[in-house]
């Protein structure tokens, strides 16, 4: 089977990943919730892919829908997510219900428990709170020492999720109530958490390795729970606010260390975050989004200083430059909207905020390419035709929706 | 902004605010076989011996990691928190010597806005009452008068008069700031602390803000302590800065000069460490400090800041530096200051030599 719907753009040899169509909505009391619609990006080898957006905007359901860790009552509804792997490539050739292209599979297709074995060996999720992401009763060295052993077990049989847990069955889990001290990690695992304590630069590794969470300051904590996704020597690593909770020197350190590692291991990043600071400093090419879609996304240099979508610019301008104090900001007026389906409505979702609306703007704009350039995207009418002031939406067209 | 208020600091009025070797403790409850066996409580020094003016119509901006004190500070200057010693200076009265009447009165011409505005608003009271709470605590104005002005603060911070009865969860996070600022303008104060006014909110919704209270600053002819963590805003809408250090300032000066011209390596490593939104000149590695903020139960002896002091020498370890003036209105605690000082004989300490990325003590 081959992809049908993207026909515009074939996958590419050094995409790891390449998202098309993504949707995941939430069923809850008060309506469906679009928190992803119709997302598509790719990330290619060896590069860090920035997702930037305001809270709200979907940034973090879209790697949760990555790594298929969207809990109910969220779904994911639509879309496929390629992934590079010659051998499961190889496996589910033969197979009339798992999409395959070349060496990409498409992981929306493969059965759930395949899904679920690539967390470890493939993908790896950090989190934006370190403190919250442990569990506080258990040491930080055991906790990392598990993700390694989990990957060990794993080794002989890749594809399975049983090997991992084997011997640590519902028998092994009630004697450890009786007799307690035995752990579930080997020796050798252990010495592998204090060797990946070490790359991430934890300082005395072999005695911090039985020291508890709340030993560790935030900025140590996030080093560990690098440590701990690089257990499994991913592909991906997904680092989800990942230095939000940080002050401004140990994010710095944060930061050069994801570098380090990337550079180290080759692997590629997708670094969400909502500081267009970090993204500036840390990322290759960037999505820029807002209200569950990737209203931007292109290169660097494309999106920051060649930028299409008045969100992006709104975003650009709302910041304070520390070498040249601006007397005035320029934000974006009003609010982030609130993603029930039932507000939505078929138009482009920042028109009420947008300060160049126009008319042709209460369609809902498609992805069109900016200035031929095949990296750079933008929904957004502006992509095509510069603003037009006689087509300009009157300023009351929302009324009191926009507030 | 900057222009009109710096030039109110500088023509030698009064300052509006002066406080002075301001230090706060908080002692830890002992056990009572700790008091059997006769120890002493050990404390937790958030700020130890802090001094700076502000002058009216300026805004001193506050900045430093968590945990460096600068909240502790700008509740006890409201005297939210009791002081463990110091002195304050509220328009020329002492501020600790108040009576309670006193400072009942004292509390019109000062407020202060929270960081979180979801958890510093009563979930139970509508957005007027919210707003002209201190009216009616003050006695100010009757039931319809509160009403009239709760319309016109709500419209003044750019919300509708009309959402008067709603509750603060029917409010976003921006919303609900702007609820936090009106209330702090109800009893029209002259000095307002700011504390971490915008780091819980959005970049575009935070942009509304800061052009807000500037906006508030030349309507009302307002004095602000605005406390932060994020530099590029102290940079936007400070006119003098004090950078903080486990509990003690160590650089203060117009925000200009400080950030064009660090004198202390504590700020110059907090500029370098912000990742700056532009595409030109990125590079390979920011230049940090390693390791993490001491405790402030046990301060390093000398200099603070000598742990992780890349320009740190073995004098650093002897003796704390005192403040020294670099420059009109500036000064730093760094004996880098002093071209005379013994600290350009002794050694450096060789660990802390910049390792960016390593975290090479501890």
């Amino acid at each position: 089977m081959s992809r049908g719907v993207r026909a515009d753009s074939a996958l590419r040899s050094d995409d790891v990943l390449s998202v098309s169509d993504l949707s995941t909505r939430f069923f809850t009391e008060e309506g469906q919730i679009n928190a992803v619609e119709s997302v598509s990006f790719d990330l290619r080898d060896n590069e860090i892919l920035g997702i930037v957006g305001e809270s709200g905007s979907g940034k973090s359901v879209t790697a949760l829908s990555l790594i298929d860790l969207v809990e109910s009552p969220g779904r994911i509804t639509e879309g496929e997510v390629w992934y590079r792997n010659p051998g499961l490539a190889e496996e589910f050739r033969a197979a009339d219900a798992v999409g395959v292209d070349g060496d990409h599979v498409d992981l929306r297709t493969v059965p759930p428990r395949l899904r679920r074995s690539l967390r470890g060996p493939s993908f790896s999720t950090i989190f934006q709170d370190p403190m919250s992401s442990f569990n506080p009763s258990i040491t930080v060295g055991e906790q990392i020492a598990e993700a390694v052993e989990v990957q060990r077990r794993a080794k002989a049989n890749p594809r399975s999720t049983r090997s991992r847990t084997q011997g640590y069955g519902l028998g092994q889990y009630l004697l450890d109530g009786i007799v307690p001290g035995r752990g579930y990690a080997s020796e050798e695992s252990t010495e592998r958490a204090i060797e990946l304590l070490e790359q991430v630069g934890i300082p005395d590794p072999a005695e911090r390795v039985d020291e508890y969470p709340g030993e560790f300051s935030g900025g140590m904590l996030q080093r560990a729970m690098i440590a701990q996704a690089l257990a499994g020597e991913p592909d991906v690593l997904i680092a989800d606010e990942p230095t939000t909770a940080l002050d401004v020197t140990i994010q710095a350190q944060i930061l050069n260390l994801l570098r380090e590692v990337q550079e180290e291991r080759g692997m590629s990043i997708v670094l969400i975050t909502h500081d267009l600071g970090v993204i500036a400093e840390m990322c290759d090419r960037v999505c820029v989004m807002y209200a569950g879609e990737v209203v931007e996304r292109g290169t660097l240099d494309a999106v920051f200083d060649d930028s299409v979508h008045p969100y992006t610019e709104g975003l650009l301008g709302s910041i304070p430059d520390l070498e040249d104090p601006r007397p005035r900001l320029q934000p974006i007026e009003g609010n982030v909207p609130g993603l029930v389906d039932a507000d939505m409505g078929d138009r482009c979702y920042f028109a009420d905020r947008c300060p160049k609306a126009m008319e042709s703007c209460l369609e809902k704009p498609t992805e069109r390419v900016v200035d031929a350039d095949a990296e750079h995207g933008a929904k957004c009418v502006l992509a095509d035709r510069p603003y037009d002031p006689s087509e300009a939406l009157p300023e009351d067209h929302f009324g009191g929706e926009a507030e | 902004m900057s222009d009109a208020s710096e030039g109110a600091g500088v023509s030698g009025s009064d300052p509006l605010l002066s406080v002075e070797g301001l230090r706060k403790y908080y002692a830890d409850d002992l056990s009572l076989i700790d008091r059997v066996l006769g120890a002493e409580a050990e404390s937790v020094k958030a700020v130890d011996g802090v001094s700076f003016d502000v002058a009216e119509g300026e805004t001193l901006g506050l900045v430093g990691e968590s945990g460096c004190g600068k909240s502790t500070t700008g509740e006890t200057v409201l005297r939210l928190r009791e002081a463990t010693e110091g002195r304050i200076a509220f328009d020329g009265e002492d501020l600790l010597e108040m009576t309670d009447a006193e400072l009942t009165e004292f509390r019109k011409r000062a407020q202060i806005v929270f960081q979180d505005p979801f958890s510093s608003l009563d979930p139970r009271m509508t957005a007027g009452d919210i707003v002209t709470e201190g009216l009616r605590i003050h006695g100010i104005s009757d039931r319809a008068e509160r009403r009239e002005t709760a319309r016109d603060l709500l419209d003044r911070v750019g919300l509708s008069a009309d959402q008067i009865d709603r509750y603060p969860h029917e409010f976003s996070g921006g919303q609900r700031q702007r609820i936090g600022i009106a209330r702090a303008l109800a009893v029209d104060p002259e000095f307002i602390v700011l504390d971490e006014p915008v780091s819980a909110l959005d970049v575009s919704v935070q942009a509304q803000i800061l052009n807000l209270l500037d906006d508030l600053q030349e309507e009302f002819g307002l004095t602000y302590l605005f406390i932060a963590h994020n530099l590029s805003v102290v940079r936007h809408i400070c006119d003098r800065v004090a950078v903080m250090y486990l509990g003690e300032i160590v650089e203060t000066g117009p925000v200009d000069e400080i950030f064009a011209d660090p004198a202390h390596p504590y700020t110059e490593a907090l500029l370098s460490s912000v990742p700056r939104v532009t595409t030109e000149d990125r590079e390979a590695e920011f230049a940090t400090l390693h390791g993490d903020v001491p405790s402030p139960r046990n301060p390093p002896a000398g200099c603070r800041f000598h742990t992780r002091c890349p320009e740190a020498r073995a004098a650093c370890r002897e003796s704390s530096p005192p403040a020294y003036d670099v420059g009109e209105r500036r000064s730093a605690t760094c004996f880098r200051a002093d071209a005379g000082h013994s600290y350009w004989e002794s050694e450096p300490i060789e660990e802390n030599a910049r390792s960016a990325g390593e975290g090479a003590d501890d």
